[in-house]
C-alpha cells in the first residue's frame, strides 16, 4: 500500500491526529512522494507533534534503512536517514563501534537524532548529534538533492540540526563511530540528599567522568528537595571486565520481551505509586553494579517494550527545561516547589548539567536540564504554561523535542537565533513544501 | 553461495539478502530504479557479502530486459548457485475491480511476466548443470477468496508453473522453492490491519534461507499459515461464500 490514513501521535500519546501515511522505501519513491504540505517521520520517538501533519502527508521514512558505506580504519558510517541506532548498534558494537553520541532510547532513526539535534549523558563532554555528522543530504522543496556538511552549505547543514525536519528531507548521513573495547561501562552510583549536594557532585564527577545523569525524587518538598541519586560512568576497557564477562565483551542484547500489553488504566499512576516508583528507581540506580551493560546504561527504559502505555489512554508529556547555571539552583528550587505542590503527578525526573550551545534551534546551552514525565490531567496546561513562564523568566529555554503545549511567542522568546533559521527556511523552502503540526504552533512554518 | 535475486531492494527479498550478506554469499542484485539497487548494493556490502555486490536493471514489467540481466548476473558470478525472485506486485481487491488497467498489470506481472523470467533462469541453471530457483509466492493462491480474487489468481497459476518446474526437472539438478507467504510487515502490506500470524521479514527471510539450504520444495511463512492454508483448504464451498476471508 503506498498511502493510507492513520491516527498517528508521538511518544506520549499526545496529541493524537489523523494524517495521510506514505511509506516510501527508496530514494526514488522519496522523491516521487514529495508534495506540498508534507513532513518525514522515523521511529515516533518525539514525545509531542513533531512528525504530525493533521492536514497534510507524512512520510514513514523507516524503510529508508540502508549503510551506504563504513570505512573502519576510521569508524565513519554512510547511512539512509530511517536507520536506527538500534539496528546500528546490532551491526556495528560486535565489529568494535557504538554511535558516538545517544539519546535515552535506542529506537530512534538516524534522520530523528538530526532533526532534534538529540543529546545524550555526555554532553557536557561530546555536544549534541552534530558533533558526530559530518555530512548529510537533503531533499529540497524543489526536488533538488543536496549535500551540507560544516564546509559545503554550512547554513543548510546547521538549519537542519533541531530543525525538526522543516529545512528538508534528510536522506543520508555519514556519522563518525566511536570505537569501543567492549560493550561495558564502569559506573559509579552517588546519593546525595539535596540539591546543593547533587549540583556540588555534578561540578565534582563531570570532571571525572564523560557520562552523568540524576535521577532525583520528584516529589521532595522543602529541605529534602532534589534529593536523588548521580550516576556517572565511562566505557569500559577490555581489562576492567571481570572474567565471565570478557569471554563476550561486544555482546549486544535481544530486543527485549516484555511489553506493557494495553493502556493501563489512569489511576495506575497515583501520587503513591510514583512515590513508590521513584523508591525503586532511587533503588536500583544506588545498587547499581560496577560493571553495566549498555542496554541498562543508556537504554533502562527500552527494556520494557512501549512502556508509554504505562500513563494511560490519554497519554503523558515529558517537559524538559534548560536554565543557566548563574542563579540556576535559585530557579529550579523554585519550579521544583511550584510543581510538587501542584496537584499534578510528576515521575521521571531526570537531571543533568548540560555543556556548551551548537547551532541554531539545538536545544542544549551551558546550564541545568531537567525531564519531568506528566500524565496528561485536567489541569496540566495550565501548569505548563506557567513553568514556561518560569523558565523564560530564569532565561532557559525548552525541549521540542519532548514538548506538545508551548505556543509560537513563548518558543520565539527561548531560541534567539529562530530569525536566522527563519531566514534559512524562507530561501529553501519558500513555498512553505515541509510543514507540521509543531511547526504551525510555534511558528516555524506558515 | 553465490546468488541472483531479482527484486531484492526492498520487503521479504531486501531482508533475505542481507542475511545472505550477513554469512558472506556472492550476491548480484536485478531489479528496476538504479540508483535502489546501487543502495542496496553498498548496504548489502557493509553487511559482509563476498566482494563487491554486482547489479543490472531488471524491471518485470518489461520482458526484454530479462536476458540481458540474467546474462550478466550469470557472467558477473561465475557458477550461480540459486536464483531468488520475490518482485511482485500487490493491489487490494476493490482496487483491482475499479481498474481493469491495474488488474490487467498485475497478473502480466505476477504470471506471465515472472514465468518468463523463470524460464530464462531455468534454462541457464540447467545449462550449467543445476542449481537452484526461489521464487515467492503467496498463500493467496492457495484458494479463491474474497478478499483476493484477481491478486489469489495470479499468485495460483504461478505456484503451479513453480509444482510443475520442480517435478519435470528435480531429476536433472534444478531444485525449484515455492515460497508462500502469509501477511507479512512489508511496505506492500503498509496500512494494513495485520491479522494473527503476521510476520516479520526477517522472520520469513531465515526461514526461507534454511528452505533454500535444504532444498525443500515449498516453505509457508511465517510457520503458521501452513496450518492455516489447509484448514482453508479444505472449507467447503457454501462456507467460503460466507465467510469474508
Amino acid at each position: 500500500m503506498d498511502e493510507y490514513d492513520a491516527e498517528l501521535s508521538g511518544w506520549g500519546k499526545h496529541p493524537v491526529a489523523r494524517c495521510r501515511v506514505r511509506t516510501p522505501e527508496t530514494r526514488e519513491a522519496v522523491l516521487a512522494a514529495l508534495t506540498p504540505n508534507v513532513i518525514a517521520r522515523g521511529l515516533g520517538r518525539s514525545y509531542g507533534d513533531p512528525a504530525l501533519n493533521a492536514s497534510g502527508v507524512v512520510l514513514d521514512l523507516t524503510r529508508l534503512d540502508r549503510y551506504l558505506g563504513f570505512d573502519a580504519a576510521t569508524g565513519t558510517l554512510t547511512c539512509e536517514a530511517g536507520v536506527s541506532l538500534a539496528q546500528i548498534i546490532e551491526d556495528f558494537a560486535p565489529r568494535g563501534f557504538f554511535p558516538a553520541i545517544t539519546p535515552g532510547t535506542k529506537y530512534v532513526t538516524v534522520g530523528g537524532c538530526i532533526a532534534n539535534d538529540v543529546h545524550g549523558k555526555a554532553h557536557h563532554v561530546d555536544g549534541c548529534f552534530s558533533s558526530c555528522v559530518d555530512e548529510i543530504s537533503v531533499l529540497l522543496a524543489s526536488g533538488e538533492i543536496v549535500r551540507a556538511s560544516r564546509e559545503e552549505n554550512a547554513d543548510l547543514f546547521w538549519a537542519s540540526f533541531g530543525g525538526v525536519g522543516l529545512v528538508g528531507i534528510i536522506l543520508t548521513a555519514t556519522l563518525r563511530l566511536r570505537r569501543i573495547e567492549t560493550t561495558y561501562f564502569h559506573q559509579r552510583a552517588v546519593t546525595v540528599g539535596d540539591l546543593d549536594e547533587l549540583l556540588a557532585a555534578f561540578e565534582e564527577y563531570d570532571a571525572k567522568y564523560p557520562y552523568s545523569v540524576a535521577w532525583i525524587d520528584s516529589l521532595a518538598t522543602g529541605a529534602k528537595l532534589g534529593r536523588g541519586v548521580l550516576t556517572v560512568g565511562d566505557h569500559a576497557k577490555l581489562a576492567d571486565l571481570p572474567a565471565r564477562l570478557a569471554r563476550d565483551p561486544r555482546r549486544i542484547t535481544p530486543p527485549s520481551p516484555l511489553k506493557v500489553p494495553f493502556d493501563l488504566p489512569s489511576f495506575a499512576l497515583n501520587t503513591a505509586t510514583i512515590r513508590v516508583l521513584n523508591e525503586v528507581l532511587d533503588g536500583v540506580q544506588s545498587r547499581g553494579a560496577p560493571i553495566a551493560h549498555y542496554e541498562k546504561f543508556f537504554y533502562p527504559l527500552d527494556f520494557v517494550g512501549e512502556w508509554n502505555r504505562g500513563y494511560g489512554k490519554r497519554g503523558f508529556t515529558q517537559y524538559q527545561f534548560v536554565v543557566p547555571l548563574a542563579d540556576g539552583p535559585r530557579h529550579i528550587r523554585a519550579i521544583l516547589e511550584t510543581i510538587a505542590t501542584s496537584g499534578q503527578a510528576p515521575f521521571l525526573n531526570v537531571l543533568k548539567k548540560l555543556g556548551k550551545e551548537q547551532g541554531l534551534l539545538s536545544f542544549p546551552f551551558e546550564g541545568y536540564t531537567f525531564a519531568i514525565d506528566f500524565p496528561i490531567r485536567d489541569g496540566l496546561t495550565e501548569l505548563l504554561h506557567t513553568l514556561d513562564r518560569m523558565v523564560l523568566e530564569a532565561g532557559g529555554r525548552i525541549y521540542l523535542g519532548k514538548d506538545a503545549f508551548t505556543d509560537a511567542a513563548t518558543f520565539r522568546a527561548m531560541y534567539p537565533r529562530v530569525d536566522e533559521w527563519l531566514e534559512i527556511k524562507a530561501r529553501v523552502d519558500p513555498e512553505q513544501v515541509f510543514q507540521s503540526d509543531l511547526g504551525r504552533r510555534v511558528g516555524l512554518c506558515g | 553461495m553465490n546468488v541472483v535475486l531479482l527484486g531484492a531492494t526492498k520487503g521479504m527479498g531486501q531482508a533475505l539478502a542481507r542475511q545472505m550478506a550477513a554469512r558472506a554469499d556472492r550476491l548480484f542484485l536485478l531489479g528496476r530504479g538504479a540508483s535502489s539497487l546501487e543502495a542496496a548494493a553498498r548496504d548489502l556490502e557493509v553487511r559482509g557479502a563476498a566482494g563487491e555486490v554486482g547489479v543490472a536493471t531488471c524491471d518485470l514489467e518489461d520482458t526484454s530486459t530479462f536476458e540481458p540481466a540474467l546474462d550478466a548476473a550469470f557472467a558477473a558470478l561465475g557458477h550461480v548457485d540459486v536464483v531468488v525472485v520475490t518482485a511482485g506486485l500487490f493491489a487490494t481487491q476493490d482496487e483491482l475491480e475499479a481498474d481493469p488497467a491495474l488488474a490487467e498489470r498485475i497478473t502480466r506481472v505476477n504470471f506471465t511476466s515472472t514465468v518468463v523470467f523463470c524460464e530464462g533462469a531455468r534454462r541457464r541453471l540447467l545449462e550449467q548443470g543445476g542449481g537452484k530457483l526461489c521464487v515467492f509466492s503467496s498463500v493467496a493462491g492457495e484458494r479463491g477468496r474474497k478478499p483476493v480474487v484477481i491478486y489469489g489468481a495470479s499468485k495460483a497459476g504461478l505456484s503451479r508453473y513453480l509444482e510443475g518446474l520442480d517435478h519435470k526437472f528435480r531429476a536433472q539438478g534444478l531444485e525449484v522453492i515455492t515460497v508462500k507467504p502469509g501477511f507479512v510487515k512489508t511496505g506492500m502490506t503498509a496500512g494494513l490491519k495485520p491479522p494473527p500470524f503476521a510476520g516479520e521479514p526477517e522472520q520469513v527471510a531465515a526461514q526461507v534461507l534454511d528452505a533454500i539450504d535444504r532444498g525443500d520444495p515449498v516453505v509457508y511463512a511465517p510457520a503458521p499459515w501452513k496450518l492455516v492454508m489447509a484448514v482453508i483448504r479444505h472449507l467447503p464451498r457454501g462456507v467460503m461464500r460466507r465467510v469474508g476471508f
